[in-house]
């Protein structure tokens, strides 16, 4: 008969402390590495939001925007400040969580979901305060204030604005939705196709096209086609400078007959139209240009930023960025430093590599051009030194698909001077007026106080 | 000295507790006072009936997991209103407490102070009851959440476990007359041991249609160790090495909810990107992601939403502990579990072989319990739907553990009675 000895039953112990140890270092293994570590869920975010009292929102130079008293409740730095940058904070977190297009999307420490309470001295202090994090942003206070006063002041209530340093892709202010509402570009989109076309066909830099009534009627394969330009005006025979001077749409379309729709396609997506857009702080709902249709007449039609091209006020500023900073754009920023908790340090959020949209001696050739658009073109009205821009208008359409007789005007640019390396992207959404004069002189009265300012410090 | 220690953490968790979280109704209050004041009655009758130091270490351990079961048990109370308010106060853990107390009692005196356990009309009877149970579950049950587990309205995971351990023993402790092979050599494997291997796979068949996969894990496991104990014979221990592998590779590629968990085991992060297991992988990614914010005290008693995790008080019973109570807590839980362990492998002196095989067997039922409970619940296993001794909820799970607790206690009382 076998007998149970007694060395199984301490085997059978030693087998178990052995488990319970592989169980245990298995588990810290994954700790330690945040190896397992996934983003917390929308449930869960609302849930450690409750936990926590409101963290920081400090603007670039250092002036607290907002910050939480206790759980539930905000201090705002004043009215006046709320009202300037509530619409981009995204304040209701129920709605506007894991949106990454909203700044509380983007820093769920805020709301303390990277909070540790390892350290030894949490030890000793069980009752510990939860605080979330802060955040230094790179928008600045007064000049948000001074966009939205301006906006007010002229009465837009579909208003957008973006204002940013192109040379280091830090946002200087934004207003409205400018990341989610997705517009038709109309002629702001021609620097965009001029340097895609120069990019592909150096050679169609010498184009030339009559802008007589004639000439206005193309030939697709759906049939004819009658594009007029803006007030039914005739440039006469015009170079691309011209075209994008005067904003001659014939010329435009004339161009892009000239070239392959696949190649132009393909050249558009390095700008971020037809294909997916995110960067590390935000992403912006994706640009179309083509949006996989065939259709000739919507080829034709994106020359002039209409039919199928739709594209955000950010993606828009984001695209004029990078032709104004030689065809890179610097990773666009909107908060550079994060703290955790309010014991932690600041820490520098660094930024990734630029996107290159195109070579730099095409993208400040486009730039050249738009310089002249505000000394003899279509922006003299809001002439400013070094200030290059393009102009836009695009008709808008109801459910339909009818003109419903309301507009949305553009205006995108920047100074080229070094030492102000400012740019700014203004649109007015569903107003009755075709002129865009009114989106430039908003964006010239922007480019002005940061001049003054010196970038609103 | 150590009932006043005890006392003292009962009322100081008490007091945490009740602090904590507060209800409406003082139902809940009074349930886990009368919880309190139930288990702390018994133990100082027990304790003037054996004073045993060995007995009193055990119970003390188990006492302080029952106080923890009696907190989350009020940590999760919510109060339905009149119409259920019956039914919630006898369906909860004081009710159950009771049971065990009960069940502890009479296993003690019969294990301790007689020899009916050993009768053989009592195993036999068992053998033939435990494939009853499990095969009658599938025939009678009704199906909860893709598997039988109720034979008339008691959970057979505690019920098999409860008899097992007796069935196991009296295989065991069987004289070894003849063995495989053409020479009679006791190298060889044993037919009682086949007997027993044959008997535990008729249940395995029975946990399998019922997808019963927890009990048949712990039976699973408990054979295994006590198979290689057992037989002296190298081939055989390498053929059924073999065969459980090949076992549970099959089982693991073959069933889909069990190769589910096995991937979210191996890569939990890799589960969150995967819509196929994204909802079922929350379990072990929810510890993964708040550890941080748990901290060395947790984030406060009610804390853990049950949104998040509807088994907080049974299976995941641990991760409530963590992040509501604190790590802390876990840490001496765990500390506990391993004296606890070390508490119910040792076999007293002088015992006849039935009663030391059905020694170990209880340890090791309790053993594999905590082993893949604590595993699951740190994503170290595979979710296996275990709950805690005595911390968890579930009635006839913490009677059984109770009833393979009082069988320990009431061994260690008879072997100390047979050397004296």
């Amino acid at each position: 008969m076998l007998k149970l000895r007694k060395k199984y039953v301490k085997m059978i112990y030693r087998i178990f402390l052995l488990c319970i140890t592989s169980i245990l270092a298995l588990f810290l293994f994954r700790i330690i590495t945040r190896s397992e570590k996934t983003p917390m869920s929308v449930g869960q975010m609302l849930l450690t939001a409750e936990e926590y009292i409101f963290g920081s929102i400090l603007d670039r130079d250092g002036e607290v925007i907002v910050s939480g008293s206790r759980k539930g409740k905000l201090n705002w730095n004043s009215e006046e400040v709320k009202l300037a940058f509530d619409p981009i904070f995204g304040m209701n977190i129920e709605k506007n969580l894991l949106s990454r297009t909203t700044l509380l999307g983007n820093c769920p420490w805020i709301f303390g979901t990277e909070d540790s309470r390892w350290e030894f001295t949490d030890l000793f202090n069980p009752a510990k305060k939860r605080i979330g994090g802060s955040v230094k942003l790179t928008l600045d206070t007064d000049l948000q204030k001074y966009i939205r006063n301006l906006m007010e002041e002229k009465g837009y209530t579909n208003a957008y604005a973006v204002v940013s340093n192109y040379s280091t892709g830090e946002i200087l202010g934004a207003t409205g939705g400018i990341f989610q509402i997705k517009l038709h570009p109309g002629s702001t989109v021609k620097p965009i196709l001029a340097a895609a076309v120069l990019s592909l066909y150096p050679e169609l830099s010498d184009y030339t096209y009559n802008c007589v009534a004639n000439n206005h009627i193309f030939q697709t394969g759906n049939g004819l086609l009658e594009i007029q330009c803006a007030g039914n005006i005739y440039h006469g025979k015009v170079s691309m400078e011209d075209a994008l001077v005067y904003s001659c749409n014939g010329y435009f379309v004339s161009l892009m007959q000239q070239c392959d729709p696949e190649k132009i396609s393909n050249q558009m997506a390095k700008w971020g139209f037809d294909t997916t857009v995110s960067y590390s702080q935000f992403m912006y709902w994706d640009h179309t240009f083509l949006n996989e249709s065939t259709n000739e007449t919507d080829y034709l039609m994106a020359a002039i930023g209409q039919a199928n091209v739709s594209v955000t006020p950010a993606g828009m500023h984001f695209c004029t960025t990078g032709l104004l900073n030689h065809g890179v754009l610097e990773e666009p920023i909107w908060f550079a430093q994060k703290k955790v908790s309010p014991e932690a340090e600041w820490k520098e959020i660094s930024s990734h590599e630029g996107t290159i949209f195109c070579e730099a001696e095409i993208a400040d050739h486009v730039v050249k051009m738009m310089q002249q658009v505000t000394e003899r073109g279509t922006g003299k009205s809001f002439y400013l030194p070094e200030f290059a821009a393009k102009t836009g208008t695009a008709q808008k359409a109801d459910k339909e698909g009818n003109l419903s007789g309301l507009y949305t005007v553009w205006t995108t640019g920047g100074l080229t001077d070094k030492t102000t390396p400012y740019s700014v992207t203004v649109c007015l959404d569903d107003v009755t007026n075709v002129n865009s004069e009114d989106a430039g002189k908003i964006a010239q009265k922007i480019l002005q106080y940061l001049v003054e300012t010196e970038g609103g410090k | 000295m150590l009932l006043i220690i005890y006392m003292m953490f009962s009322i100081s968790l008490y007091f945490w507790t009740v602090n904590s979280i507060a209800y409406d109704s003082v139902i809940p209050k009074i349930e886990y006072m009368l919880g309190i004041i139930l288990l702390a009655t018994f133990f100082s009758l027990l304790w003037r009936v054996d004073k045993d130091k060995l007995t009193v270490k055990g119970i003390l351990i188990s006492g302080i997991f029952m106080n923890l079961g009696l907190s989350v048990d009020y940590r999760v109370w919510e109060n339905v209103g009149n119409k259920d308010l019956m039914k919630d106060i006898f369906m909860r853990y004081t009710a159950d407490l009771i049971l065990m107390l009960t069940v502890f009692g009479v296993l003690y005196l019969l294990v301790g102070y007689t020899r009916i356990y050993k009768y053989r009309i009592w195993n036999y009877l068992l053998l033939l009851v435990l494939p009853i149970v499990i095969y009658g579950a599938r025939i009678t049950g009704h199906k909860t959440g893709g598997s039988y587990l109720y034979f008339g309205g008691i959970m057979i995971f505690g019920l098999v476990l409860m008899g097992f351990p007796f069935v196991a023993a009296w295989f065991l402790a069987r004289r070894e007359e003849r063995y495989f092979g053409k020479k009679h050599s006791v190298k060889n494997l044993s037919w009682n041991l086949v007997g027993l291997l044959i008997y535990t796979f008729l249940l395995f068949g029975g946990c399998v249609v019922c997808n019963e996969f927890g009990l048949l894990l712990v039976l699973g496991l408990t054979i295994t160790v006590l198979f290689m104990i057992n037989c002296k014979n190298w081939l055989s221990k390498l053929v059924y090495a073999a065969a459980c592998f090949g076992g549970a590779v099959l089982a693991g590629v073959v069933i889909t909810h069990l190769n589910n968990r096995i991937l979210i085991w191996l890569r939990p992060s890799q589960s969150y990107w995967n819509d196929k297991l994204a909802g079922q992988a929350e379990s072990v990614l929810y510890v993964f992601r708040h550890i941080e914010q748990m901290g060395w005290w947790g984030k406060g008693i009610g804390n853990l939403s049950e949104r998040i995790f509807p088994t907080l008080n049974t299976d995941h019973v641990l991760i409530t502990m963590l992040n509501d109570y604190s790590v802390l807590i876990v840490g001496s839980i765990l500390l506990l579990t391993i004296l606890f362990v070390r508490w119910l492998l040792q076999i007293p002196a002088n015992l006849c072989l039935y009663d030391r095989y059905l020694n170990l067997v209880c340890g090791l039922i309790i053993c594999f319990i905590i082993l893949i409970d604590v595993a699951s619940n740190l994503g170290s296993f595979i979710t296996a739907g275990i709950g805690f001794p005595w911390i968890s909820d579930g009635g006839s799970a913490n009677i059984m553990l109770t009833a393979l607790m009082s069988v320990h206690c009431g061994l260690i009382r008879k072997g100390n009675k047979q050397y004296a």
